[in-house]
């Protein structure tokens, strides 16, 4: 009994983190229509800053924050120097598409030549103590991770529902060209998604890689979790982001305790396959034509 | 009118394949390196991958990202016979092209009916599920760290009746000549078929293509099971030539490296893919990078090709040559 209650509460920690890993995407598909490739690499970014100002005296908290906001901006440049001009040249979803894939190559050798292969450690100091709650245990991260995501959800939500920018975006995501002819200013809305998009990829990094260590490739793991989430969930739903992320997470915690735990990952795949044969555009999604 | 869209007639064509197939015959007379052999031989690889993929990619205009599975199955399948149950002839390149169809019909059947960027993750999915698989797969795959001692490919020799082993470097060269050529004649077969035309009708208009009658999901899956097999076929070779297979031969990287090759030789044209094929093989062996920074090149190369050459190399080249001929 005790094992099924610590396996389901494992099962929803990491499903919250892989929301916060898809909500980044999440966004930035549900606005700017781009699904970001490139959002492990801003991910593994996030984490690579926080690390320079962590080993440089910063604290956790602060590091981050300085990390999160420049990755912020790196996504503001993306939009900037990439996706608009292929925007522009009327380019079908295809070609921001495979822009990102090429920025993810990029990035990901940038890191290699930077950083090397080595794994770096994220260090905060509350990651490893046990915090025990009804004899179940998790650890200082994870609660970390609980509040933050709680925190930026409801921050997100409220500022995707009752700010100015947010109901901007959202009238941008239901139709372009309507929005433009109420005034919106379309690439200013743009960049702040992107802007969004990115710190949400950049905390994703800096909340769960004090879990384990940092490399060039961690951020292929957030980004196919992240696409496996969204997928479960609808591109372009904050909420199907949430709820997916808790159901993928479940899943393979539940799979990797009582069925193989080495194929863990196939089951969260197989379980992306099954969904999108029953419900094609995902529990929550929308019609992309539409859209 | 098919290598070149809209600038050479049918007979120009004729004559530039009947010049290449025996250049590429010959070639090996005058190229002593062994080197420079091997990096045709990964060439002609790659440009099996690429036309196959260019079927679903550039013809259908559904973004697969899964095509590395294809030539995983394939040169796994050759691997494990070969290894395991000690066939290493006709039956089993058989045997490996029959495994990829299969598996291709598996990825087809669900996928096929999804559309735009759903296809392109569900397709990545199947080949991440495919490594797991593999890399886990004990000692039947071998694990992480692959399967050594891949037998070479026995052929059968009808005139004098013995068994011929292809050892040399230069017999591997013509096998994957030979198989290029194969595909690349099926490749322009299917294009200027009814087939072809479906196709096309599919990616310009699917809606429309539906309504006159086209069945989409066959010609769909028709252009994935034919790209898969050829993958398969390279993939089968490449394990006999290497003697070797690791999980790595078909990762992340390498799949995005067969979707470089179209784009930036060109999606929906015939040489494009080949082009881009023989660019993306040679050209960083020439220059003789670093591993990373090869990868950092690659990536810049296709950022740029998307942002100012959006249909690639022969894409481009066929709408300069159009519109010279408009003027």
């Amino acid at each position: 009994m005790l094992l099924l209650l610590q396996t389901i509460v494992n099962g929803i920690v990491d499903g919250l983190a892989y929301s916060l890993m898809s909500s980044g995407l999440t966004l930035v598909f549900g606005i700017g229509r781009v699904i970001n490739f490139a959002h492990g690499e801003l991910f593994t970014l996030g984490a690579y800053i926080a690390i320079i100002l962590v080993q440089n005296h910063f604290s956790y908290l602060f590091g981050s924050l300085i990390s999160i906001i420049l990755v912020g901006f790196v996504g503001v440049i993306i939009e900037t120097l990439v996706i608009r001009r292929l925007r522009r040249l009327g380019a079908s979803i295809w070609s921001p598409f495979l822009a990102t894939l090429a920025l993810l190559n990029i990035l990901q050798s940038l890191y290699l030549i930077i950083f090397s292969p080595n794994p770096y450690i994220l260090n905060n100091p509350f990651a490893y103590v046990p915090i025990n709650i009804f004899s179940i245990t998790i650890s200082g991260q994870d609660l970390i991770i609980l509040i933050v995501f709680l925190l930026s959800i409801c921050l997100l939500n409220w500022f995707l529902k009752k700010t100015k920018y947010g109901i901007a975006m959202k009238a941008i995501s239901q139709d372009r060209e309507a929005s433009l002819l109420m005034g919106i200013n379309i690439e200013n809305i743009y960049k702040l998604t992107w802007f969004l998009g990115a710190m949400l990829s950049a905390l994703a990094g800096i909340l769960l890689t004090p879990k384990s260590t940092v490399d060039p490739y961690i951020g292929r793991v957030a980004l196919l979790k992240g696409l496996c989430v969204v997928i479960i969930g609808g591109l372009g739903s904050i909420e199907g982001a949430i709820l997916g992320g808790i159901f993928l997470g479940l899943t393979e915690s539940l799979a990797s305790v009582y069925l193989l735990p080495t194929f863990k990952d196939v089951f969260g795949y197989l379980f992306v396959i099954l969904i999108l044969l029953l419900k094609p555009r995902g529990i929550l999604g929308k019609s992309l034509r539409r859209g | 009118m098919i290598i070149l869209k809209g600038t050479k007639g049918k007979k120009s064509n004729v004559l530039l394949i009947s010049f290449f197939i025996p250049l590429t015959l010959i070639l090996p007379l005058f190229i002593k390196s062994s080197f420079f052999i091997h990096m045709l031989i990964m060439s002609f690889i790659n440009a099996i991958l690429a036309i196959g993929l260019n079927f679903i990619l550039g013809f259908i205009g559904e973004k697969s990202l899964g095509h590395a599975a294809f030539y995983g199955l394939g040169a796994y399948t050759t691997a494990i016979l070969s290894t395991k149950f000690n066939l290493s002839d006709w039956r089993s390149l058989l045997i490996s092209l029959l495994v990829t169809a299969i598996g291709a019909l598996i990825i087809g059947f669900p996928s096929l009916r999804l559309r735009g960027p759903y296809f392109s993750i569900v397709t990545l999915g199947f080949v991440l599920i495919l490594q797991l698989f593999i890399s886990n797969g004990g000692v039947l795959t071998g694990g992480p760290t692959g399967l050594p001692g891949v037998k070479r490919l026995e052929i059968y020799n009808p005139f004098n009746n013995n068994v011929i082993v292809l050892s040399t470097d230069i017999s591997y060269y013509y096998l994957i000549t030979i198989s290029f050529w194969f595909c690349f004649l099926i490749s322009i077969l299917l294009v200027s078929s009814k087939i072809g035309r479906a196709w096309t009708a599919i990616r310009e208009n699917l809606d429309l293509a539906e309504s006159i009658g086209i069945n989409s999901f066959k010609y769909k899956l028709i252009a994935f099971l034919t790209g898969a097999i050829m993958a398969g076929l390279a993939g089968s070779i490449y394990a006999h030539y290497f003697s070797f297979v690791s999980p790595k031969l078909f990762d992340t990287f390498v799949n995005i490296n067969i979707v470089t090759m179209v784009i930036i030789g060109g999606e929906g044209t015939i040489l494009g893919p080949v082009i881009g094929a023989f660019l993306i093989t040679i050209l960083p062996e020439i220059l003789r990078f670093a591993e990373e920074l090869r990868i950092l090149i690659f990536g810049f190369i296709l950022l740029i090709t998307i942002i100012f050459a959006p249909k690639g190399i022969v894409g481009t080249i066929t709408n300069i040559l159009i519109h010279e001929k408009e003027r």
